[in-house]
């Protein structure tokens, strides 16, 4: 127990390491005025503003971005600032965008694995193939644009719909966890057990979905990690895309504009969700799995 | 050779074979049948896909080669240097897969645009910064392999009887992996290919003059919208086909070296 | 089944998508609602009197929920607006300044249907806009410098700066505005330019900044106040979106098809909202469009010049000169396939619609430089080649080729073997120059738009403060620049129209031919899209959307 424990600790230490880290990197970079005035104004000196907002660049100023993120104050250089509580809202928009995606992801993956384990020995096994083959060979973006285009046409409103955007978000991590799932049945089918349900007449389907399926759920716990990574990623497009204002949208242009208040906060958030899925992944795993149980202790 | 590793070389041959057809007919002899790009009015829909694809290509081919000789590097620096060494290199590499690539080259366009200003970068800082962020995932593979190969009964012999460890590990080790690291190779190309167009999507990428397949679809989906179709598909199809022959063909090779173990 | 579904998903996606390509799309029709305008960007802030570093993008917004002294009609003369008249007279100091007394228009009201506008609305909001972000704007009153040196000392001696601003209230519908000088530009610029707008004073006197700037940019219970024919609902930032309803008070009555509310949004989507008839306007930025224009299209010829700006620095005299003549701007117009217009090729900086420029076909355009290939081939004749020439465009936000037009320039200046590496920004004004200021770049491509009709406003930037980015006020030790001064000086002063043409075009030749610190390029056009039934929501030649007098038509 106490080795989980160090663990736990370890990698809730990471968080504010990375939040340090991104912050000292981030504050030494040159940053300029901006503007498209005719004439130029005398106050243009961004390193003061940047330093009234965000702290001087030391380690004891690396609280400021937090303090204002918390505090729900502006957070940027420029004339329109996010606040922290503009912030805090796209990241509530986000993560509930990601908990749709998640669902849609595993509702699609548990009928994809389904279908191409029980299609694994038959003709139709090449053409169930080609479905994550293709999803897998697609920029997002692209997918997007296709949900886009398909919502004009069946008269669906698209603009910032978040059910659309965690659609396409669904498609490529359930795609993953498709494969995985089957390739997991793959290996359970040909186990001994299913055999002998088999040769007892269980039905091939009964097998599957009963006595397989429970088996081969563990082998998601390893999926999880790469689902959260593509998520994340897809969100990034989605948003943009579908114009949900959630925190992948704010970190995009937030990096396009060059504004370090957001990309500090953004880039330690988006590292503490990656860890915070990891250990949710681990602990589950304990949960489940009581030989990775015995390993712990 | 399976089926599944022909069909990627086949699709793969037939992407060169049109690049190739492309270079010999773009005297002007042969018109491109869709038309100029609409952005840069000065070339053709043909050879922005086809430049595309070879900037794509050379990107994912690079930066590919370069993250598989630093896993291998790594690892085996891991294993020269002991079991604490070993297992830092695992746990690293651990901790850099876990962070999503296209984050890491976002961040990095935040550095480029601060500091050097312009939107785009040029081919050769995305070859490095595509390979620097590129050698975790094949890092941990190769590892694992290295792992299960040192059980192999024969290995045990070589070193019982005295074999140096590098010659061990040079002259029985490696020639073991060597289908096994081409099979990674080919799998992390279209992984690259892919994560270039999205960082390329969202603004962080190649300049639209000189464009990578996901830079020229990134920069051209909007045309779809107004029903231009001959600007766009051609790219898009380069881009599905070369990411599916190198899938296909990186799979195949995997599960004959991983059937070949068994 | 999902997973049936989505095993068919592609090939039916496919196949929508290729009715979506040949179908037509659906008839849009009038409707009674809110009318959705997608905007390029949002604004920034509401504040007009604050202001903003990218002001541009505030001005729709702003002039559809705001009222100047003045406006511009059609023809782009100045109209009482705010003021019911004005007298103009020259004061007895050596040199004169210009003094103007404005008179109210009477019973107008805020948009809480009680306050009174008065006099002090102005002086209120002029003393607060001198010190905001648009400063530079309001430099032209009395004092207005010597208050912007003051906002860093004592409060006694920032609140005398104040007093002497030469902005007053000689009764609540009476206001007197003294100018450092005679400024011929001044009522047209009273029209466009927000920070010249009036302030509900009487309700901002007494609070703190923080809460001014709160009244403004956090709009709720009916605030911010203002003056023009739309009133502020709901401001999402975050969202990027803004609602307007008509202002019940607007003392200009709406027509019997006034539309009630506008919705303002900012998305990529726009052209698929269009599509989908949830949108009513959208402009369209992205040129490529215009290849194959559809049916509904606008174009709006604007008040604006695209330039070719040299660092003067690092680009001698005869370089720049040879390339003012190596460039052919008629061939660079054809070869972008309709996405810049062929027919505006610039040759002097002003546009021939802006009053007092010259016309075309007028001898004195001959004094610019136009395309003479044997005339730049000896330009550079024993000119040492610079090994590369950098070229800054914007890649995006913005509605111009950029890109397209900067390949041509390189594949025209190749042909001189002068070899031209494009660089691609979303950020012009930060990446032109190095944090010490030092040009980063040899050449660059700009527009510059008017701000109001007059000629001082495009060349405005090429003074000696001014952002135009070529180092021109330190040739021959800032004489060129102080010429160039002396001339707008002179033109703002001059009442006479052919005088102050000559005023102008000398300035131009000064600043194109002589200097040859920019090439003049084109005069841009916007392009946009909307409903036949919509009246009055049109792009001026500012480049601003006009919301104010939009109208369902019957």
């Amino acid at each position: 127990m106490t080795r989980l424990a160090l663990r736990v600790l370890r990698d809730l230490m990471l968080v504010p390491l990375t939040a340090v880290l991104v912050y000292l990197a981030v504050m030494r970079l040159p940053y300029r005025a901006d503007s498209d005035r005719k004439i130029a104004t005398a106050d243009n000196d961004a390193r003061a503003r940047l330093t009234a907002v965000l702290g001087d660049g030391s380690l004891g100023g690396a609280v400021e971005p937090w303090r204002r993120f918390f505090g729900g104050e502006p957070l940027g250089v420029r004339a329109d600032p996010y606040t922290g509580a503009d912030l805090r809202q796209a990241l509530g928009r986000s993560l509930g965008l990601g908990a749709r995606a998640l669902l849609l992801a595993l509702g699609w993956a548990l009928a994809l694995g389904v279908l191409r384990a029980a299609t694994a020995r038959r003709k139709v096994a090449a053409l169930v193939d080609v479905a994550p083959a293709l999803v897998f060979g697609t920029p997002l973006f692209l997918l997007a644009l296709l949900a886009a285009v398909t919502a004009v046409e069946w008269g669906v409103p698209f603009q910032g719909s978040a059910w659309l955007a965690a659609l396409v978000m669904a498609v490529a991590p359930g795609a993953f966890v498709g494969v995985v799932l089957s390739d997991a049945l793959r290996a359970e089918l040909v186990r001994p057990y299913v055999r002998t349900a088999l040769a007892k007449g269980c039905s091939p389907a009964r097998a599957l979905l009963r006595h397989a399926l429970p088996n081969a759920l563990p082998a998601l716990l390893d999926a999880l990690a790469p689902v959260a990574t593509s998520l994340l990623v897809g969100s990034f497009v989605a948003e943009s895309f579908f114009g949900v204002q959630g925190f992948g949208r704010l970190y995009v242009r937030a990096a396009q504009d060059v504004d370090p208040g957001v990309v500090v906060v953004a880039t330690s958030l988006f590292a503490a969700v990656l860890i915070a899925v990891s250990l949710a992944a681990e602990l589950l795993r304990l949960a489940v799995d009581s030989r990775a149980r015995k390993a712990a202790r | 050779m399976n089926v599944r590793a022909l069909a990627g070389l086949g699709l793969l041959g037939a992407l060169a074979a049109l690049a190739l057809a492309h270079a010999a007919l773009s005297g002007g002899a042969v018109a491109c049948p869709f038309g100029v790009d609409p952005q840069l009015p000065f070339e053709t829909v043909c050879a922005q896909a086809v430049g595309g694809l070879w900037r794509s290509a050379a990107l994912g081919l690079t930066a590919g080669a370069g993250g598989c000789v630093l896993a291998v590097a790594f690892a085996l620096l891991g294993r020269r240097l002991g079991k604490g060494a070993d297992l830092a290199v695992e746990k690293l590499a651990e901790l850099f897969f876990a962070i999503p690539d296209v984050l890491v080259l976002i961040s990095l366009g935040f550095v480029a645009r601060a500091v050097k200003g312009g939107e785009s970068v040029s081919l050769p800082w995305m070859m490095v910064a595509l390979t620097a962020i590129g050698w975790a995932a094949p890092t941990r593979m190769v590892q694992n392999r290295l792992r299960s190969l040192e059980r192999l009964d024969f290995i045990a012999a070589a070193r019982a009887l005295g074999v140096p460890e590098g010659r061990l590990l040079l002259r029985h080790l490696m020639p073991m992996a060597w289908d096994f690291l081409l099979a990674i190779f080919l799998m992390r190309v279209p992984a690259i290919i892919l994560t270039e167009s999205t960082v390329s999507y969202l603004g962080f990428g190649l300049p639209v003059s000189e464009p990578s397949l996901g830079k020229y679809l990134g920069s051209h989906w909007g045309l779809l919208l107004q029903g231009n179709w001959e600007a766009v598909v051609p790219a898009w199809a380069l881009l599905v086909a070369m990411v599916l022959g190198f899938q296909q063909v990186g799979r195949g090779l995997l599960e004959r070296s991983e059937g070949g173990r068994r | 089944m999902p997973a049936l579904f989505r095993q068919r998903a592609l090939p039916v996606v496919a196949l929508a998508l290729t009715c979506a390509a040949c179908r037509s799309p659906p008839p849009c029709g009038p409707h009674g609602g809110a009318v959705t305008v997608v905007l390029s960007s949002m604004p920034t802030t509401l504040d007009w009197s604050q202001s903003h570093e990218q002001s541009a993008q505030n001005y729709p917004v702003l002039l559809a929920v705001m009222r100047g002294l003045t406006r511009l009609d059609a023809r782009n003369e100045v109209q009482p607006a705010l003021a019911e008249s004005w007298e103009r007279s020259l004061t007895e100091d050596h040199p004169p300044r210009e003094r103007y007394v404005f008179h109210l228009r009477p019973g107008v009201v805020w948009s809480d249907g009680k306050t009174p506008l008065q006099a002090r609305d102005f002086v209120f909001a002029w003393r607060r806009a001198v010190l905001g972000a648009d400063g530079a704007e309001l430099e032209d009153l009395q004092g207005a410098r010597a208050l912007q040196a003051a906002s860093g000392a004592t409060p006694e001696a920032l609140a005398a700066a104040k007093e002497a601003l030469g902005v007053r209230a000689l009764d609540p519908l009476t206001l007197e505005v003294t100018l450092t000088g005679p400024r011929s530009y001044f009522l047209s610029r009273l029209a466009n330019v927000y920070p010249y707008f009036p302030a509900p004073s009487a309700v901002l006197e007494g609070l703190s900044e923080a809460e001014v700037q709160r009244h403004y940019n956090e709009p709720k219970d009916g605030a911010p106040l203002v003056l023009g024919a739309f009133r502020v609902v709901r401001w999402d930032r975050v969202g990027q979106q803004l609602s307007l309803e008509r202002n019940p008070h607007d003392f200009a009555a709406p027509g019997p098809g006034a539309v009630p509310q506008l919705e303002l949004r900012q998305t990529e989507l726009g052209a698929l909202m269009y599509r989908q008839c949830t949108a009513d306007f959208l402009f369209v930025d992205d040129p490529t469009v215009l290849v194959k224009p559809p049916a509904d299209l606008q174009r709006a010829r604007l008040l604006s010049t695209y330039w070719l700006g040299f660092n003067t620095s690092t680009v001698p005299l005869p370089l720049r000169q040879a390339i003012g003549h190596a460039l052919d701007r008629s061939a660079l117009l054809r070869a972008m396939a309709g996405m810049a217009p062929a027919d505006r090729e610039a040759l002097a900086f002003l546009p021939p619609e802006m009053p007092g420029a010259v016309q075309p076909g007028d001898e004195r355009l001959r004094a610019f430089p136009a395309h003479d290939e044997a005339r730049a081939r000896a330009l550079l004749e024993g000119q040492p080649r610079p090994a590369e020439l950098t070229l800054l465009v914007k890649g995006s936000g913005t509605f111009l080729p950029e890109t397209a037009l900067a390949e041509g320039i390189r594949r025209q200046l190749l042909s001189y073997g002068l070899t031209v590496r494009v660089v691609t920004t979303g950020n012009f004004s930060n990446d032109v120059k190095a944090a010490d200021g030092t040009l980063r770049f040899d050449l660059f491509l700009k527009r510059t738009g008017a701000d109001y009709a007059h000629p001082h406003t495009l060349l405005t930037p090429f003074r000696e403060r001014g952002n135009h980015y070529t180092d021109w006020q330190k040739l021959e030790g800032g004489a060129v620049v102080r010429r160039f001064e002396a001339l707008l000086e002179a033109g703002a002063a001059e009442d006479d129209p052919a005088r102050r043409t000559q005023d102008y075009v000398e300035a131009q030749q000064l600043l194109v031919t002589e200097a040859a610190a920019v090439l003049p390029l084109f005069h841009p056009v916007r392009s946009y899209r909307t409903r036949p039934w919509l009246s009055g929501l049109t792009v001026d030649p500012f480049n601003f959307l006009t919301l104010s007098g939009l109208e369902v038509a019957r």
